[in-house]
């Protein structure tokens, strides 16, 4: 099968300090990757780079199979990889009204007007925000500026999306909403989904495979059952060990 | 406490000149008032406001584009380039304007007699405030586009191109920062006196100094003739209140920024190349000072400096370190939400935005008065009227910094028993040391630009070097004039020098 992305070799040093370390793994046709591991291991930086805003030090970037970031070079720009990626702080435009964030990336493509606002509606239904198009990010709540981010993401149709911990922050009863949202909408849609979190709950309701990355190196990548088995550091078998039981009966 | 006496003091500036016009406007005979029925001076108001409406489109034109390729393009000299494009912002329009004159005038380095027509019209004169007042919206545009969210950029860049970007969602998303420098270019342009005296066209500011200078200072005229000004003052004021007023504004360099420039391959060229052009049109001015000064014995230009440049910076650093004292509990005021401190800044902000004129009339009014001649009759007169009109500067620059610190800070040291002055000194000051000196270098370098206001009040043998240069070039030695421009822009490019350095200087 093809790799929807591919990351050889990859390293990332910003200043005197390796942020990634020979980091490969790939994202296969429909399936949702989950990427956890600790704080400042390097989750952030790994997203930046196959969305292409950050150059890697050493190795490369695939994207649908073409060499798309190479060592200190950005050779396929952001734009035009078709990669949507849903940013840990939302960077919703603030000055743009819900319509005006989906539509954006839209127009740029240079999709027809028609067109635009039939696949907005859709999106925003599907993220259950119909009828709030006209509504500016500052007017809505913390739960429904994630699903405008998730719907800004979608409405590209990208051939893969990126996902930085985008339930952060929320109280527990709106993320365990999202957390079915998402995993309804990736599952149904089957967009292939590197899905950053540091969260043994949504890896276990969202992976297909997990990756570990610890101070930028992978330390585990496999199925989520092999983890409790096969990790070789704490943080692995801590991680495992905090799976949701599956429900009994 | 502390805040509410800082506000009294603020207001105890800017208070006296505001209320002496409005009073003595109240006042006014039927005589003074017949002025206002001469239809030239309403035509001359409409032509000052359509200049200052150009010079302002004009400088946003080209400001705003070039403020975002300083942003977020690399390129080699960057920041040499930058310094070059801003350096007239920082000087009297005047000066540059003489530079024109040199170059396009008829016996110019370029002049000819087309040029000569050309720099002789309201078509020069908006030019000549437009090169000079350009770098304000560059320099405000790449300030609200580096204080931007970098994620936001980001977000679409995976969108969308470059420019597309830019225009699109950068500049739009800062069009706070860049409706300020629209503001703050249409007032100063407005309020401008030497260059429409220099290029021989008649605005109303300089019709009304001009008249002012010409009688024995008549104060219910004066203030009838100031009284057009003041609904364009209530109009700026109100614009400043409504488009920025206490709108977060942090622009001080402290975001991460997005690590890959915006503009690269044809998109850094063509940024290059708008940035060079910026640069060549701040420094052609300069050429043309040079070559008039070529030959100038350094002794005379002293002597016919006298005292003026050290008058300007004594004024102009007394009333920077007044300004800074106000600005540390009004600017933490301000940022902190604190109600006197709003109040304040409110006050300070119509003390920028009234025309020179009506300020400088004003200021007459209030302190020529037999009690306060130790004041008026001293170079104390320029330190009060600098605190007034550059006050406000200080104050948002401190808030704009303190602004981009966590609240923890200062919490942590009340809980440790600190109380409130001594968070403001121990706390507050030295983590915003670097927003303190930023405050107290613009306050000192709008204080030494400032011509159209000192004009109007400067004490007997206290003129500071703008003024003494605007004085001479009526008729004075030509060379000299023009090297007293170039000393004068020399120490601007200290100041700015300074500044720099302070900018990249990063805490250990």
């Amino acid at each position: 099968m093809t790799a929807v992305l591919a990351v050889q070799g990859l390293s990332v040093v910003a200043g005197r300090q390796a942020i990634l370390e020979d980091v490969s793994l790939e994202l296969r046709e429909g399936e949702i990757l989950v990427v956890a591991g600790p704080s400042g291991g390097g989750k952030t930086t790994l997203l930046r780079t196959l969305a292409g805003l950050v150059a890697p030090t050493a190795g490369e970037v695939r994207v649908g199979g073409v060499l798309a970031s190479a060592a200190r070079r950005v050779i396929v720009p952001p734009e035009r990889r078709r990669i949507a990626m849903v940013f840990q702080d939302l960077a919703l435009w603030p000055h743009l009204t819900v319509h005006g964030n989906l539509a954006f990336g839209l127009a740029a493509q240079g999709v027809a007007r028609g067109e635009r606002a039939r696949r907005i509606a859709e999106v925003l239904d599907w993220v259950g925000l119909a009828g709030k198009a006209a509504r500016y990010p500052g007017q809505l709540s913390g739960g429904e500026r994630q699903r405008v981010a998730l719907a800004r993401a979608l409405v590209l149709e990208p051939v893969a999306l990126l996902l930085d911990e985008p339930l952060t922050s929320l109280d527990v009863a709106i993320k365990s909403e999202l957390l079915d949202l998402l995993r309804g909408l990736l599952r149904t849609r089957r967009v292939p989904t590197l899905y950053v979190s540091h969260e043994p709950r949504e890896a276990s309701a969202l992976a297909d495979r997990l990756v570990l990355l610890e101070a930028g190196r992978v330390s585990y990548s496999g199925e989520l059952a092999t983890l409790a088995h096969e990790a070789k550091t704490t943080f692995g078998r801590l991680f495992a060990a905090s799976f949701p039981a599956p429900p009994s009966g | 406490m502390v805040v509410a006496g800082a506000a009294a003091a603020a207001a105890v500036f800017v208070l006296p000149p505001l209320v002496q016009v409005a009073v003595r406007l109240v006042a006014a005979d039927a005589a003074s008032l017949g002025l206002l029925e001469h239809d030239r001076l309403w035509a001359l108001l409409g032509r000052s406001v359509a200049i200052a409406g150009a010079v302002t489109l004009l400088a946003s034109f080209a400001g705003i584009p070039l403020g975002l390729f300083f942003a977020r393009a690399r390129f080699p000299l960057k920041w040499p380039l930058f310094a070059v494009h801003l350096l007239p912002m920082l000087l009297p329009p005047f000066l540059p304007a003489l530079g024109w004159f040199h170059l396009l005038g008829r016996s110019g380095l370029l002049g000819s007699a087309a040029t000569s027509a050309f720099l002789f019209s309201v078509w020069g004169l908006a030019f000549v405030l437009a090169a000079a007042l350009t770098p304000i919206v560059t320099t405000l545009t790449m300030l609200g586009v580096r204080g931007l969210d970098p994620s936001l950029e980001e977000a679409g860049r995976l969108a969308a191109r470059p420019l597309a970007v830019g225009l699109r969602l950068l500049v739009p998303a800062a069009w706070p920062a860049i409706a300020l420098g629209a503001v703050l270019v249409f007032t100063l342009a407005f309020s401008e006196v030497g260059v429409p005296m220099l290029l021989r066209v008649v605005v109303y500011p300089s019709a009304v100094f001009a008249r002012l200078g010409g009688l024995s200072f008549a104060p219910s005229e004066a203030a009838v003739l100031l009284l057009p000004l003041l609904p364009v003052a209530a109009g700026l004021f109100a614009a400043e209140r409504w488009l920025i007023g206490t709108r977060p504004f942090e622009v001080m360099g402290l975001r991460r920024e997005p690590a890959l420039p915006l503009f690269s391959g044809r998109g850094a060229l063509l940024a290059c190349a708008s940035c060079v052009g910026a640069a060549v049109v701040s420094a052609l001015p300069f050429a043309g000072l040079l070559r008039q000064a070529a030959g100038v014995q350094a002794g005379e230009v002293l002597a016919w400096a006298g005292s003026s440049p050290l008058n300007g910076l004594l004024a102009g650093a007394t009333a920077a370190t007044i300004a800074l004292v106000l600005a540390l509990p009004l600017g933490h005021g301000l940022a902190r939400g604190s109600r006197p401190a709003r109040l304040a800044d409110g006050v300070l902000a119509a003390g920028f935005f009234v025309p020179s004129a009506v300020l400088g009339v004003g200021l007459i009014a209030a302190w020529n008065r037999p009690w306060s001649v130790w004041l008026y009759g001293s170079m104390l007169i320029l330190v009060a009227g600098f605190v007034t009109r550059y006050a406000v500067i200080a104050v948002r620059t401190v808030a704009a910094a303190v602004r981009q610190t966590a609240p923890s800070l200062e919490d942590a040291a009340s809980v440790s028993g600190a109380g409130y002055v001594r968070r403001l000194l121990l706390v507050v000051a030295p983590v915003h040391v670097r927003g303190l000196a930023a405050a107290w270098l613009l306050v000192l370098a709008f204080s030494l630009r400032d011509l159209e206001t000192a004009v109007m009040y400067y004490p007997p043998g206290g003129e500071p070097l703008t003024v003494r240069i605007f004085t001479l070039e009526a008729n004075g030695p030509p060379k000299v004039v023009a090297a007293l421009a170039l000393a004068h822009a020399g120490v601007t490019t200290l100041l700015l020098a300074g500044a720099l350095l302070l900018a990249r200087w990063r805490r250990p």
